[in-house]
């Protein structure tokens, strides 16, 4: 094969494109590879926008203890009850002009005297924790099932695919909230159904995927140099098959956040005392007629949250497949 | 053509028996004992343990499954725990307002999102095409209940012009939860529209039937959308699962007595058979449209009708190339 064929910028990833090199030549092609992946990425600034803006959150969902005090996300304030933007208690403006520092409410207190912009930080850990380990999770189990059944066919297919089908009736948000019911409420339970969920997608995915790659020169080439199974599938199936598989997941993080958040609304998923965003929209509906803001903050931050993951995910699909971009 | 027809509705037979059975599994883990539901908090232990005798609950598994589906297939789907009448009561109450629901969603997403997306591609790079492309963008990425809960605050509190909950004004009850329901699956539709409408029209018929010159209207309606409409069909079958799903939240937000917010209600008050009940149904009906699509396909495309006319050998050799010799 010829390692020229890479400066054309055909889709490197792509199950059509060429294959996975002998393991000597690997890591100098790989590292070419992906650096012509993030040059084409970059050339697409909403892309890198949405990745810069994903960034930012992840971090500060990170490093909130450093500049936050947890405390704060569950402190209840009677006399700082719905305060707008900016705007501080009278209690709080006494302590200001007694010389202490007290925090600023930049987007306002809640029903229960809590600092929205503490809480929704603090949010973005329950949000994200619960949409990377839901794709991570679901991922793992679709490629264990769509690998299996698009490799080896037959009867595995058949019956794994007519399970997916039984499925995929059901709609993914009733889905899983049943089987939430089923197992209670709670961050864990809610991951565990929402992955529940998400999996035959995912099989669906990396069967179509595993189905264009298996059938291409290199697995026939690995097979007929005495390969075994599982050499084949790690080696030249999977790493062929990642590039649409990331793409899927990362632009299903955005309704993974959507799917948490939902649940949690109705109250179905993460309970109120934590801050999650969903759970927050829930207990603010309340109060949407005077105090708009405790609604508006939420959820902007998860539609921001959700469309940065839309975004990354378009971009990641145009870097991968040149081809698809005209 | 008839036959397929058939055929497809005889598939649906066990899907809705596994569908049914799944459900079943996860909601048979249902923390609550529905003896003691029926019969109050205060009720002696020991008739609990006699009514839970009566009503089978002690049974296997299996027997209980089984005799829950001979109940359903001589159209007896339980009674409620919490009413103590049939199931049936309630739901076909409330079965019309989601019916309402969805019927309107999807006809909103499919004419409203094909003719934006057409419109979108026959323009490409106009500005009209980038407004839409980004708010396609911006819609798929806004959580339903959020932009409910946002066209509530504009709409019902701030204007005053439109309900803010309940069915009681015909009409303009269903304009919002309707909007809700519809952007997001609307904004697929659009990008499927969009994109494969573009792949169409680069195709050599198209120029040809220019070429010829007919009128420009006559060749994207008629040539270039026709080719056009598989995949953008798919995408609306497929966005009835999601919008079934967002109905449950957005009935719930708008108060609207229909099967979504009766399982909600029915799930939080451990209402088993009632859950049972709504959440078949509403798989049943995205069942049914994930039918109509697979029928759809065949009065679309000729090419799939021959195939179903003489298919015999040729799918089964297709079966075998996509499986690896071993």
């Amino acid at each position: 094969m010829n390692p020229l064929s890479y400066k054309s910028g055909r889709a490197p990833l792509s199950p059509g494109g060429p294959a996975h090199p002998a393991p000597a030549e690997d890591e100098e092609f790989i590292a070419q590879e992906h650096f012509e992946l993030w040059h084409r990425f970059c050339e697409n600034k909403t892309a890198v926008f949405g990745l810069v803006v994903l960034v930012i959150i992840i971090l500060a969902a990170l490093t909130a203890n450093l500049f936050l005090d947890p405390n704060l996300v569950t402190l209840q304030d009677a006399y700082s009850r719905g305060l707008a933007p900016f705007q501080h208690s009278e209690a709080e403006l006494e302590r200001i002009a007694a010389g202490e520092s007290i925090i600023t409410h930049i987007l306002g207190t809640d029903g229960y005297g809590r600092d929205i912009f503490v809480r929704i930080i603090f949010g973005a850990r329950s949000s994200l924790t619960i949409a990377f380990a839901t794709i991570a999770i679901s991922c793992v189990a679709g490629l264990i099932f769509g690998v299996g059944a698009g490799y080896f066919g037959g009867v595995l297919d058949t019956v794994v695919m007519r399970i997916v089908d039984v499925f995929m009736c059901l709609p993914p948000l009733l889905f899983s909230l049943s089987i939430v019911s089923a197992l209670g409420n709670g961050m864990g339970n809610l991951i565990l159904a929402v992955s529940i969920t998400m999996t035959p997608f995912f099989t669906r995915v990396v069967r179509a995927t595993v189905l264009s790659v298996a059938s291409m020169d290199y697995i026939e080439a690995a097979r007929a140099n005495g390969a075994t199974h599982l050499h084949i599938i790690l080696r030249h199936l999977i790493p062929n098959c990642m590039g649409p598989i990331i793409v899927e997941a990362t632009i299903s993080l955005s309704s993974m956040i959507m799917i948490a958040a939902g649940l949690s609304f109705i109250g179905m998923g993460v309970l109120p005392p934590s801050p999650e965003w969903g759970a927050m929209l829930n207990e603010s509906r309340e109060f949407m007629r005077d105090a708009p803001w405790m609604v508006l903050a939420p959820g902007l931050t998860i539609m921001i949250t959700a469309l940065s993951f839309n975004l990354v995910g378009d971009g990641l699909r145009d870097a991968l497949d040149p081809r698809l971009k005209k | 053509m008839v036959k397929y027809v058939i055929k497809r509705i005889l598939i649906l037979i066990p899907i809705m028996l596994a569908v049914s059975f799944v459900v079943f599994s996860i909601l048979y883990f249902n923390p609550g004992d529905p003896a003691r539901i029926m019969l109050g908090a205060s009720a002696p232990q020991e008739a609990v343990e006699q009514l839970r005798e009566e009503l089978g609950l002690n049974d296997p598994f299996l027997v209980q499954y089984f005799r829950y589906l001979s109940g359903v297939l001589h159209g007896d789907f339980g009674t409620s725990y919490r009413s103590g009448q049939s199931v049936f009561l309630e739901i076909g109450a409330r079965l019309p307002v989601t019916l309402t629901l969805a019927g309107l969603s999807i006809l909103v997403v499919a004419v409203v999102g094909v003719l934006l997306g057409i419109i979108s591609a026959v323009k490409q790079y106009s500005i009209l095409d980038y407004v839409l492309t980004v708010l396609s963008m911006l819609a798929s990425s806004i959580p339903n209940f959020w932009l409910a809960m946002m066209m509530m605050l504009f709409f019902s509190l701030q204007l005053g012009i439109l309900p803010a909950s309940g069915v009681e004004d015909g009409w303009r009850s269903y304009v919002m939860p309707v909007i809700a329901l519809s952007l997001p699956p609307m904004a697929e539709v659009i990008r499927m529209t969009r994109s494969a409408m573009l792949e169409t029209i680069r195709q050599d018929y198209i120029r040809t039937a220019r070429a010829k010159g007919l009128m420009e209207h006559i060749v994207i309606w008629r040539h270039a959308l026709k080719n056009a409409l598989m995949p953008i069909i798919t995408v609306i079958g497929s966005n009835f699962g999601s919008l079934l799903g967002g109905a449950v939240v957005i009935e719930t937000v708008f108060g609207l007595p229909g099967l979504g917010s009766l399982i909600v209600t029915s799930i939080r008050s451990q209402d088993v058979p009632q859950v049972m009940a709504g959440t078949l149904l509403i798989a049943l009906m995205f069942c049914v449209v994930l039918l109509v699509v697979d029928v759809a396909y065949t009065f679309i495309d000729p090419r799939v009708r021959t195939r179903y006319l003489k298919e015999k050998k040729p799918r089964l050799k297709k079966g075998e190339s996509e499986v690896p010799a071993a």
